[in-house]
């Protein structure tokens, strides 16, 4: 058995692996895959001792690794390099045979002439036998090399074969062949490590497969556990549709492509397009595609969303002056309108009356059953109203061009009070307003050994709101998913999609009212209410709440789901909380509930029910 | 096998021949028979056998120190090749490379140039061997020095070396011109006809000098040809079939040095044996350093006595260096097996 544990590896202050722990027993096949850079080849020569660990070790059959000697090794395991230059114009056959140096014995002549027949056999080299090894293709030299290393262990059916994308350079028969050799030696007792980029392949060959992302070993299982679409993309950034073939039950992965427009890259394709104004090739780019979302539009074109409703000016759209508190407050006199409110991921919108507007020192609120927001208008920097085909609207921007709230009118409006507010607000210059280019600032995760975790967790058992989590993490200079991590035992578990698809639709079966909190920069909307229908188009899972109220998000986009609780003066709350690859919030489901009042059992029924 | 079989016997055959040939030519002619009878009669195996006592004395205390010389140092010159290509990974590696020859030379120029200096306070505790010392040791504090700046984490690291010999050869390349430049006129001549090379001082004594530190890397060089081997398809490869990659570097850093660190000391450069002998042999025999190494060192001694021998009767009286008949001798072979194969022997 072969025993990874804690391994690190580290040059200077970065980590090229971190923290990686897995073990293999006789008999197994397993395929190591993940992006360019994820750490596989370093892992590989780790595995091979090329390279010693930073921190952790390995042991392999009950003895650490660096307690073997060369010697004695060269019998247990052999490794196939990705690169094998060979700088002499050696014979296949004695480059094979270069692999039984190591064997010593009576026999071992004999021996040595049955490791040379049968490998050259299997890798399909034997009519090469008197060839030069310089006069051979790269996928022949590669089977040559495969020869090698399986003569080395030939005779040792519990030998550890380390391949390091040993099918690089072959043709599609040898791909396979090479696969299913080690796939068949591993049937007979030998541990296989390979390193693949074929997942069609990892699927159909391996026992088990275990994905790296950035250094770090993120799923570890059998193909068709590890091999779903999201886990692809979290791990490739591809997007594919996994399918099971009915007739083997072998899981196959189609990537759905990648398109681009060369003129989009090269400036040199783009010089003609680029004379277009931006106006022009948004026209032409909605025409052709008109169902994507503006901030998709806005993210092709490289610019912000408001740049583009900014083209509008004088035509069907008017700047108003950012005095957004005001027009907020004038919002309740228009009726019945469309609160929208959405981040990359997520978007939530539901009908109502702007009621209940209070200002707290930076958060200007909005109570009410329908329209139930938190806002933060310091980071609101352009308000315009606009018109866009038939639909009339207040729209709200950050400094980046990115819209953090929306208000459409509904048939129950008054047209009136909205043109009067367009006219009260109105920007006498109606100049288009500065645009930053966006800075995404992220806090980097410290490490964990740099955390005072005891004083996290007493703390956050002592929270008395909800609320209080953000002062936690501030004051533990934490990311959320590092505080979800550390949390204290039973306070955030991370679960399955599939469970948290469970406990919506148990919620909507029991009609149990829940609050879904959707943000972004500058907004909090919270919908909340008995959940109604739950429809599943592509990848978007739309939750209807009775009233009329919705919240879409994008499944792909969800890398990890946790079940949080916090305590409060008014006993435990349980939340709901899914994030994407970035670790940022997509959207929050809670219990319905209010400040003085406990959280509903039927929510806590839901949740334990579905989650334990 | 049979053909590594072929090989051995007809380089001892032809070895044996030119030794033979060797040791008859030259200003005065002995014999072939002639030859054999004074050989047998030297080593005491026949006692009744009338020779000509001039003949004798040529032969015993001119020509067999000589042509013994050239075997040592031929042997030396080629195994010390076929090794440093090994461990190279380079065909057109050879012990000049990693600033054996250089250093050599170096010291052996500084010794010629400052020769009225250092005669006067060493000259009487190293007398005439004065030369041969300082060119020994500066061959191996050249490979020393390019060996010590090659470690790359403790361990030898074959690029750096080729760049840190690279170096140390440009050093004491400008280091001799600077010498040579400060040298008067007689001193000029010995110095051009050290670089050249030549096997003109050989003697019982130098022979007894330098055979232990030829023959021992000459036999013991054979023993790492597994693992040269392993190295051509790379270092890491070698270490996962159990071998120890740095101990063969250093093996056969510190065995090469010494071998052709002793010739240079005694013959000066001799270029172009330990760069051209390993390549015939892989040539016909193929690249197993097993078979490579020690034909090599057959190829060697027999292409260097029968160098030396043109050297002597070319244009006898007069002596030509060895160095330009090597040379001479080499270029066009080379040149034709670089025009005809190069395909096999590289890439």
């Amino acid at each position: 058995m072969l025993r990874i544990a804690s391994v690190s590896y580290k040059i200077g202050k970065r980590y090229l692996l971190k923290d990686i722990t897995f073990s293999i027993r006789k008999g197994e096949m397993v395929a190591i895959l993940g992006a360019n850079g994820a750490g596989k080849s370093t892992l590989m020569k780790i595995l091979c001792r090329e390279k010693q660990p930073t921190e952790g070790n390995i042991v392999y059959d009950g003895k650490n690794l660096n307690d073997y000697t060369a010697k004695e090794l060269a019998v247990k395991r052999a490794t196939l390099y990705q690169q094998n230059a060979i700088s002499l114009a050696f014979t296949v056959e004695e480059v094979v045979l270069m692999g039984r140096y190591g064997t010593e014995g009576t026999d071992a002549d004999q021996l040595d002439r049955t490791a040379l027949r049968e490998t050259m056999e299997i890798c399909g080299i034997s009519h090469l036998a008197e060839r030069s090894m310089l006069t051979l293709s790269g996928g022949e030299q590669q089977r040559v090399h495969l020869a090698r290393v399986l003569a080395q262990v030939w005779d040792n059916k519990e030998a550890l074969l380390l391949l390091d994308e040993p099918i690089s350079n072959m043709d599609m028969l040898y791909q396979h062949q090479t696969l299913a050799i080690a796939n068949a030696l591993a049937k007979k007792g030998y541990m296989v490590i390979c390193v693949l980029h074929e997942i069609n392949l990892a699927a159909q060959y391996a026992d088990r497969v275990i994905m790296l992302k950035g250094g770090r070993k993120w799923w570890d299982g059998a193909p068709e556990e590890v091999f779903t679409a999201r886990n692809i993309f979290t791990a490739f950034g591809v997007h594919t549709t996994v399918q099971t073939n009915p007739r083997t039950l072998i899981t196959q992965v189609t990537p759905n492509g990648i398109k681009f427009d060369a003129a989009a890259f090269n400036s040199n394709l783009a010089r003609e397009y680029n004379k277009l104004s931006l106006k022009e090739r948004f026209v032409s780019y909605r025409d052709e595609y008109p169902a994507q979302p503006l901030w998709q539009v806005a993210d092709v074109l490289s610019v912000s969303e408001a740049d583009l409703m900014l083209l509008g000016l004088g035509e069907n759209v008017t700047l108003l002056r950012p005095e957004m508190d005001h027009i907020l407050q004038c919002i309740e006199g228009i009726g019945v309108v469309k609160a929208v409110t959405y981040n990359p991921y997520c978007e939530t919108e539901r009908c109502g009356v702007y009621r209940n507007f209070s200002k707290e020192d930076f958060t200007t609120l909005f109570l009410d059953e329908d329209i139930d927001l938190r806002i933060f208008t310091s980071r609101w920097k352009i308000a315009l109203a606009a018109e866009e085909m038939g639909k009339e609207s207040l729209q709200f921007y950050d400094v980046s061009g990115r819209a953090v709230h929306k208000v459409y009118l509904t048939d129950a409006s008054y047209r009136q009070v909205y043109l009067g507010l367009i006219t009260r607000f109105r920007d006498d210059r109606q100049a288009v307003p500065r645009i930053e280019k966006p800075v995404r600032k992220r806090m980097e995760e410290r490490r964990d050994a740099e955390i005072d975790i005891e004083e996290f967790q007493k703390a956050w058992n002592n929270m008395q709101g909800t609320h209080d989590f953000f002062g936690l993490i501030r004051k533990f200079r934490l990311t959320r998913m590092q505080a979800l991590r550390l949390a204290p035992p039973h306070r955030a578990m991370q679960i399955s999609l599939e469970s948290f698809r469970r406990t919506i639709i148990q919620c909507s079966v029991t009609e149990t009212p829940v609050m879904m909190f959707t943000a972004n920069e500058g907004c909090v909307q919270i919908n909340t209410g008995k959940l109604d229908r739950i429809n599943q188009n592509t990848s978007w899972l739309t939750i209807s709440e009775a009233s009329g109220g919705k919240v879409s998000f994008n499944e792909d986009a969800v890398h990890s789901v946790w079940h949080v609780v916090k305590p409060t003066a008014d006993g435990n709350v349980n939340s709901l909380e899914l994030y994407d690859t970035e670790g940022e919030l997509i959207v929050q489901f809670f219990g319905y509930r209010k400040p003085g009042i406990a959280e509903l059992e039927r929510w806590r029924e839901a949740l334990g029910s579905n989650l334990l | 096998m049979t053909k590594t079989k072929v090989i051995y016997i007809s380089l001892t055959i032809g070895l044996v021949l030119v030794i033979l040939f060797s040791l008859g030519m030259g200003a005065m002619k002995i014999a072939v028979m002639d030859t054999v009878k004074i050989l047998a009669k030297g080593a005491g195996l026949v006692k009744n056998v009338s020779v000509d006592n001039l003949a004798e004395n040529v032969l015993l205390y001119v020509r067999l120190p000589r042509v013994l010389l050239g075997l040592l140092v031929g042997a030396a010159l080629g195994i010390s090749g076929a090794a440093i290509q090994g461990i190279f990974r380079n065909p057109l590696a050879e012990p000049g490379l990693i600033g054996i020859s250089a250093g050599a030379s170096l010291f052996a120029v500084l010794i010629i140039g400052f020769e009225a200096v250092l005669f006067v306070t060493l000259g009487n505790i190293l007398g005439f061997y004065l030369l041969a010392f300082g060119a020994f040791a500066g061959a191996g504090l050249a490979a020393m020095l390019v060996y010590q700046f090659s470690k790359t984490d403790g361990k030898p690291n074959v690029a750096t070396m080729l760049l840190a010999g690279i170096a140390i050869n440009a050093l004491a390349g400008a280091l001799t011109g600077l010498v040579t430049y400060m040298a008067d006129e007689q001193q000029l001549r010995t110095i051009t006809f050290w670089m050249l090379g030549s096997l003109g001082g050989a003697n019982w004594n130098m022979i007894w000098g330098i055979t232990p530190f030829v023959l021992i890397p000459v036999f013991l060089l054979p023993f790492y040809g597994r693992g040269l081997n392993l190295f051509a398809i790379g270092e890491h490869q070698a270490e996962q079939i159990g071998m120890n990659p740095n101990k063969i570097k250093s093996g056969v850093v510190i065995l090469s040095t010494l071998a052709v660190g002793a010739c240079v000391s005694v013959t000066g450069i001799i270029g172009f044996v330990g760069l051209l002998v390993p390549h015939i042999i892989r040539l016909v025999g193929g690249v197993d350093h097993r078979v490579v190494l020690p034909a090599s060192a057959l190829l060697g001694a027999l292409v260097l006595t029968l160098s030396d021998m043109l050297a002597r009767v070319l244009v006898a009286p007069v002596e030509l260096p060895i160095g330009v008949i090597t040379a001479l001798l080499g270029t066009p072979v080379f040149l034709y097996i670089l025009y005809k194969d190069k395909k096999k022997i590289l890439q």
